[in-house]
């Protein structure tokens, strides 16, 4: 059966297009919650039960997160802390930085935070798989 | 024929170019070098933001704040000059001044000047209103930097093992008594140096 030339190009094209986006870099959609930005790809459950907020000394908002590795095997995840004032925006943090970690199979680990001032109200955790 | 040849490298082309868009800038720490044998920038983040941690947690310094300083005023620290016992040359300032910033935005430490410049002119200010009172510190923040460093393998295969520990202690200048201790480990492991975690 003889293929129609234009036929053959779209079809090369789109053949050409899909190899080329397959080769670079793929982006993980990534799904909100109010205070946990968690990559989908990540098997942990971070409900927001497992959050814990208090007041250290000083007023400063201290926040701890449970995390449960759901995969039966070790997870190696990278995290960041974002503090929120009471207008809503980000306050600056000198120390906040992405921080590696491995979570084993079946097992929680806790997070700690303290706010850099007395005037976060409220963080956000961001939790991506190492290596993306 | 020739038209499906041209499309489709004109498609390859434009698809190459989309991947290599990348800017030289990182500003994304996940994406920075990762060297096992020397600390990278972004471990002095990590060690700056745990050791703050760790110290706020403890309330030492809050309680040092209500003990020493009056009407609510932060408590006055001095930076002593950091101890590195590592076998490579450090800059602490990229670890204190993070840990300074963090500090002082929480309102209960003030740091004095470290810099000559600052405290000439500070002297010479005094002087000339008449001022004879020293500022004292209440506090010492004391630093040291240790390296740990371990391999196995064999010949063809070899990994490296890099711990690097900060520790620092808060020291109370009325008695000399440490009012907190803190310590952070940053391990490294690998056959060589790699981007991001």
């Amino acid at each position: 059966m003889a293929i129609p030339p234009r036929a053959t190009l779209a079809l090369a094209s789109a053949l050409v297009a899909a190899l080329a986006v397959a080769g670079c870099k793929t982006t993980n959609t990534v799904t909100s919650t109010q205070r946990i930005i968690t990559d989908p790809i990540l098997d942990l459950d971070a409900s927001a039960a497992q959050v814990r907020t208090s007041r250290a000394p000083g007023d400063l908002l201290q926040a701890q997160v449970d995390l449960y590795n759901t995969w039966i095997t070790e997870q190696n995840v990278k995290y960041k802390w974002e503090w929120i004032d009471a207008a809503g925006n980000v306050l600056p943090n000198a120390t906040s930085t992405w921080v590696g970690m491995n979570i084993a199979a079946k097992q929680t680990t806790t997070l700690t935070a303290i706010a850099p001032s007395p005037r976060a109200v409220d963080f956000r955790l961001q939790l991506r798989r190492a290596g993306d | 024929m020739r038209t499906i040849a041209t499309a489709t490298l004109a498609a390859a082309v434009l698809a190459a170019q989309g991947c290599t868009s990348e800017s030289p800038y990182v500003t994304d720490d996940s994406k920075k070098i990762v060297t096992i044998q020397a600390l990278n920038v972004q471990d002095y983040s990590q060690a700056a933001g745990d050791l703050c941690t760790q110290l706020l947690q403890s309330g030492r310094l809050a309680q040092a704040q209500q003990t020493l300083a009056t009407n609510g005023a932060p408590v006055i620290v001095k930076l002593s000059t950091p101890i590195n016992e590592s076998d490579q040359r450090v800059d602490m300032a990229l670890l204190l001044q993070k840990m300074k910033m963090t500090l002082n935005t929480t309102g209960q430490a003030m740091f004095v000047s470290d810099d000559k410049s600052a405290a000439q002119i500070t002297e010479d200010a005094k002087f000339a209103r008449g001022d004879r009172t020293q500022t004292i510190p209440q506090l010492v923040l004391t630093s040291k930097l240790i390296a740990v460093k371990a391999s196995a393998g064999g010949f063809l295969s070899t990994t490296k093992q890099a711990s690097y520990v900060f520790q620092m202690n808060l020291v109370d200048t009325r008695n000399g008594l440490e009012l907190w201790n803190g310590e952070k480990d940053i391990t490294k492991q690998g056959t060589g140096a790699k981007v991001g975690y």
